[in-house]
This record gives structure tokens, sequence and C-alpha cells, in this order.
């Protein structure tokens, strides 16, 4: 069928096609809040629609990020190592006095710092993927969920490729693994789904104040050293309140244990935390929705 | 409100701050307020630095209706179009779209520049609402339409300008038909040829579609709107045939002109276009001379000169020159300068008149005096179109 042909029975499907059938919608300056149904069947309806979009974005920045470089894929875990590098060395050397742990130091730190990226790069991406996004949907009707869900899809496969470092790192310092090992998927897990909540959150403000971005990256940099990821966590003073006040200190300590002793004692925990992540995510989506016509607004001046 | 209106618009009110930490914090405290402000409670009063950007718009577009939306820059003609299109929220009134709604605003939305062209497509039909699937179903459509074949597997980063366009407009063009078509300012891109493969487009996606489009080309306005909607400081100053209001809103240009400027001891004393001080009446028929007649004073020396009249149309775009060769003024302290056309084939429609004399060597001037007088071309025939000179030419039959 020709590209004239095409057209032209469109055409005509339309001409039969009656009002009465087409969806209706109204703008006015009434609050989406005031129909909460509705308003949570149109974000349901939007995150399943825009799945193949955020498919297609997510391969885009993948083939672009990568084009674009020779040393590719290194890229993604190379913060990991040079974490893992820095400490090794601060604590071989004696520069930093040497932590007792239950693995070899390496391994410990490596397995600290992935769960910590987790989270951190959780945190941020949210805001970042809705900044870089925003051309788009300050000019055309898209849902900013797509652009939101592909930096999820990059965070995913950044996890992947971690996580098989992992691996190899257990292998390398002959870490036995235990036979709830694979539980720290869900650490993993866990620490994307707090990261990611708290960004979501972040959004609004974010998109309106550039101060909001700058505030989390020195946050982060400063919650790796309450969290424990490059050593234990301190026997007494204040700074273990700190650390025990700090929700991503349990997901790190219950990973570690998975990982290479059993079960241990922080389920009950790690259920409250994902329970809270969860409804976090949940407000922090409807939220977006709801101010996303004053963003676009504030954000395209 | 009419059974088959797909765009009904009640009353809108829009406000607007261009003080961009106000506009930041008004931003906050309006998404704080979607808690209290359950329903459609109208705020009327203005913040500081706060204007109305859209105030008391109504108007109603069918299904095979154009609207044309005409108005100078920062008539909020494109904020209009973004409460249309949903993207921001009306403070005062309702918009009422039924139907699938599709926008032409931002071509080649989401490229990136280092992926080729052909995967640009994937990503920028994605955003326009298309499946994987329909693409692959159009993907050679989009290629051919944006003629495009040869480049279509090098990063978008070599393309030049053009083709960027072309490329965009090709996978708008082939989208789904949708019910409301918003365009903005986008239908001509690239050269001529394509240009008119656009419009082409343009008007069979228009056949079925109840469209709003901004446009500062008035033929194009003219050519494919039913109606024109005439936005001023916000408000909607009148809606009516294209033909009717584009005149009128050209006339409302007739303000800004007529700036003269001259060195000290030059003065433009009068000008006479076939005979006449010309004004709104001055009538000149198409295909008929031309004469006119500028009077100058100048002090009291013997310059050598050069004397140019340019003829603008309706939206002040120069179209036509006449540029003497050097001329001498004498010494007497006045000089007329007259310049005859045999046949002038201006086109009907108004026109502006600008003069400029310059010193011989054009490295300066004299006297400049930009569109200070206006006239109007008539013919008693009718087909001319759009275009803005028409030959007179012989016609034979072989």
């Amino acid at each position: 069928m020709s590209l004239t042909e095409k057209l032209e029975s469109s055409i005509q499907k339309k001409a039969e096609h009656p009002i009465g059938h087409l969806p209706v919608v109204e703008y006015s300056s009434a609050s989406a809040l005031r129909n909460p149904a509705g308003l949570l069947m149109e974000i349901g309806v939007e995150l399943w629609r825009c799945r193949g979009l955020a498919w297609v974005l997510f391969h885009r920045d993948l083939m672009a990020q990568y084009r674009q470089s020779y040393l590719g894929y290194l890229w993604i875990f190379a913060p990991v190592l040079t974490t893992v590098i820095t400490w090794t060395f601060l604590t071989s050397q004696n520069i930093v006095q040497s932590f007792d742990t239950d693995i070899p130091y390496p391994a410990y730190v490596f397995v600290g710092t992935v769960i910590w990226t987790a989270f951190s790069a959780a945190l941020t991406q949210p805001l970042a993927s809705f900044t870089a996004g925003s051309a788009v949907f300050m000019k055309l009707k898209v849902a900013p969920e797509a652009f939101i869900l592909a930096g999820f899809g990059k965070l995913a496969f950044d996890l992947t490729i971690r996580l098989l470092m992992l691996v190899l790192v257990c292998i390398l310092f002959e870490v036995a693994p235990a036979a709830t090992a694979p539980l720290v998927l869900v650490g993993i897990g866990l620490a994307t789904l707090l990261g990611g909540a708290i960004g979501v959150l972040l959004i609004p403000i974010g998109s309106l104040y550039g101060d909001v971005s700058r505030i989390v990256g020195m946050v982060v940099a400063f919650g790796m050293y309450l969290t424990p990821v490059v050593y234990p966590v301190p026997a007494a003073g204040w700074s273990r309140t700190l650390f025990e006040w700090n929700p991503m200190t349990t997901v790190v300590l219950a990973s570690r244990d998975w990982l290479s002793h059993g079960i241990g004692p922080h389920v009950p925990a790690m259920i409250a935390i994902a329970a809270a992540s969860a409804m976090l995510f949940f407000v922090g989506i409807v939220l977006l929705r709801v101010f996303l016509p004053h963003l676009v607004e504030r954000m395209g001046m | 409100m009419s059974s088959e209106s797909l765009i009904f618009c009640d009353n809108v009110g829009k406000k607007f701050c261009r003080d961009l930490r106000k506009s930041l914090w008004y931003g906050l405290v309006d998404s704080l307020r979607e808690f209290r402000r359950r329903d459609a409670d109208e705020q009327d009063a203005l913040r500081p630095e706060e204007f109305w950007s859209n105030k008391g718009i109504s108007l109603e577009v069918e299904r095979g209706e154009c609207l044309g939306l005409v108005g100078r820059n920062g008539a909020g003609k494109t904020t209009l179009l973004k409460m249309i299109t949903g993207l921001i929220k009306p403070d005062q009134g309702r918009i009422r779209i039924t139907g699938t709604v599709g926008a032409m605003i931002a071509l080649g939305a989401g490229f990136n520049p280092v992926l080729t062209g052909r995967e640009n497509i994937y990503v920028n039909a994605s955003i326009l609402g298309l499946s994987t699937r329909q693409i692959e179903d159009r993907i050679d459509e989009i290629v051919e339409f944006g003629e495009l074949s040869e480049a279509i597997d090098a990063p978008v980063r070599t393309y030049s300008s053009g083709m960027n366009v072309r490329l965009g407009f090709a996978v708008a063009a082939v989208m789904v038909k949708p019910d409301v078509l918003i365009l903005d300012e986008v239908l001509a891109v690239g050269d001529l040829a394509f240009r008119n493969k656009c419009l082409t487009r343009m008007s069979e996606i228009m056949k079925t579609s109840a469209v709003v489009f901004v446009s500062h080309t008035s033929p194009i306005v003219n050519r494919y709107s039913s109606r024109v909607a005439w936005l001023d400081g916000g408000k909607l100053v009148k809606v009516g045939p294209p033909s009717q209001l584009i005149e009128e809103y050209s006339a409302s240009f007739d303000q800004q002109a007529g700036e003269t400027t001259s060195q000290p001891g030059w003065t433009l004393e009068s000008l006479q276009l076939n005979g006449q001080c010309p004004d709104q009446e001055s009538t000149v028929e198409w295909n008929a001379p031309l004469n006119i007649v500028a009077s100058i004073r100048l002090p009291r020396q013997n310059y050598r000169v050069r004397v140019k009249f340019q003829f603008s149309d309706s939206e002040q775009r120069p179209i036509a020159t006449a540029f003497s060769e050097t001329m001498e003024t004498g010494n007497s302290g006045n000089a007329q300068f007259e310049m005859t056309l045999d046949r002038s084939l201006l086109a009907p429609g108004k026109w502006f008149l600008s003069l400029a004399v310059f010193p011989e060597d054009l490295l300066s001037y004299h006297i400049l005096s930009n569109a200070g007088w206006t006239f109007q071309v008539s013919s008693g025939r009718q087909d001319f179109g759009a275009d803005r000179i028409h030959f007179q030419a012989q016609w034979t039959q072989r």
C-alpha cells in the first residue's frame, strides 16, 4: 500500500469515527487531587503506556554513552575500584588504622561500595533523568516517568556489571559464599529502592532549584562515611548513634551477612525499610504527577 | 458548545512572571496549593511581577477546521498552545479536548547527535507515541520522505541543519493522525522543494483533524486556515475569516513603521507616488507605471549620491529594490530624485516603501527612511495567490 493510499484509508477511518467514542480531557485550575481514583488510574495507564518509550530511551542512552568512549564499560566499575584501591592502600600502609573485618579487607570494601553506589546512584538518577528529559516533555505531552524509568534501567545495567565484578572479587579473595549469598541481590535492590524513593521525592524541588542536586551530592559524599562501607560500625560514641539511625547501615550490614555468613539479625529491619521505601516511592510518583504542570511551566521559562 | 468541537476553550487565563526567582517561588507555592485547592478556584489576583499572558480566551475548533493564530512575539500564542496540549494548567477558565492530540511543536525531540539517523527515528517516533512495530512498518517511508536514504546510517551530528529538520519533519509527518493537531512555526522547513512537500503533507493531515497553528507567514496562514484568531497582549483581539483578519493584523504594524534618520543638514522634504503623497488609501494598479519622486534639502554642495527605493510586503519583508547609479545633487541645496517603472510587477496587496540616500562609496548614509510609506496595489485579476511579484509574460501555445 502506498503512502497516499494509507493516508486515504486513515482519513476514511477518521470520518467513520463518531465523536462520541473519543476520549475527553478537561484542563482547569482544579487540583488533580480532587479525584484521587482518577489520578491513580492516570498514573497507572501512563506508566504502562510509557514502557516502550522507556526501553527505547534506555537503549539510546546506553548506546550514546559508550559510542563516544574507548574504555566503554570500564567506567561502570571504575569508581568502585577506585574506592577499593584507595582504602586498601590507606589501611595497608597504616596511614589509616586497619580494620578487623571477617572477610579480606578489599572484598569487604568492594561489597560495601557496590551496595552504597546502588543507593547513591539511585538517589541522584531520577532528578538527572528528569532534567535531561525536560527539553522533550516541556514541549510535547510525553510522560516524564519514561525518562525516569529509563534512568532506572541504566542503574540496573550498571549494577549487573558490578555484580559480575563482585563475583570475580569473591573468587579472587577466596570469600566463601554462604547459602544466603543470592540474597545480596535483595540488598542491592533495597538500596536502589530507598535511594530511588528519595530521588523521586526530590524531583519537584530539585527541578526548580539547582541547589538541591548540589546538596544531594554533598550529602552522598559524606553519607558514605556514616555507613559501614569502608569500615565497620564504630563500637561506641555518638558516631555509633548516627550509624544506627542510618537505614543504609542496616542494608549494608545485612547484605554482607547474607554474602558470607547467613541470614543474620537484620531481616525485620530490612522488611520495615522495604515497606517504608516502597511507600515513599509511591508518594513521590504521585506528587510528581500532581506538580508536573507547574514544573513544566516554571522550567520552561 | 458545538457538538463537533474537538477543542473548546472557555474564558481561559494564564498568569506569567518574567522574574526568574519569583517565578520559581510561585511554582513551588502553586505546587503546594494543589493540596488545598481541590476545586477549580480561580486565582484572579496577580502577584508581584506577574501579568496575564492569556486572558479571557474563548474559542472552539471543529474537526476539519484550521484555526490560524497570529500575533506579535509575546502575544501569548505559545502559552495558549501549551495549555491546549495539556502541558501547563490554565489559571482561569477551562479547556476541553476531545480525541487524541498530536503536536508538531518540537521537531526532532530527543535526537542524540551521536546516534545514527535510523536510531534517532526510533527515539523520536517513540516520543511521538509510536510503538516499535509501528515504527518498523513506517521506517522506509520516513527515510524516503526525508530524502535521507544515503545518510540514514551516519550519526546525526554529521548532518547539515537542513537534513536535521528534514529527518525531524519526516518522523512527525508519518505519525498516527491525531484528532487534534497543534502546529507551531514548524510548517515550513528545509529548502523550497521540501517545504512544499511538508505543506502538502500538512494539508492532508489537516483534513481530518481540528487544527490550531501558529505561523508568522501570512500567506501560509491565509492559505491553510479556515479562521484566524489574532492575539495581542494575551487577549483575543478578533476571530474571523483569514483574508480580512490578516489585513487588519498587518495594518497594526503601521504604527511601528516610518522611522527616518538623517545626517545633519539633510532632510526629506516630500515624497510623491504617482504624483500624490502616499497613504493607506493610495492605490497603484498592478502592471501599470509607477513613479516616485523624493524631494530633499541638503547642504549647498555638490554631492555624488546613490538612491535606493525598497518595497516590502505587508509583513515588512523586503521583496524588491530599485537602486540608482551615482547621481549628482548640484549645489543649490535642493535635489529631486525621480524613479519610474514602466510596469510595476508588485502583486496586489499592501506594500511598504523605504528610501535611502547613500554617498557614492555606500559606507554611510545621508537619509534613511524605513518603511515610511504605505500604498495598495490592486488588480482586476483575482488569481495571483500568495506570491509577491507577478510577471506579465507573453504566453504562446506551441
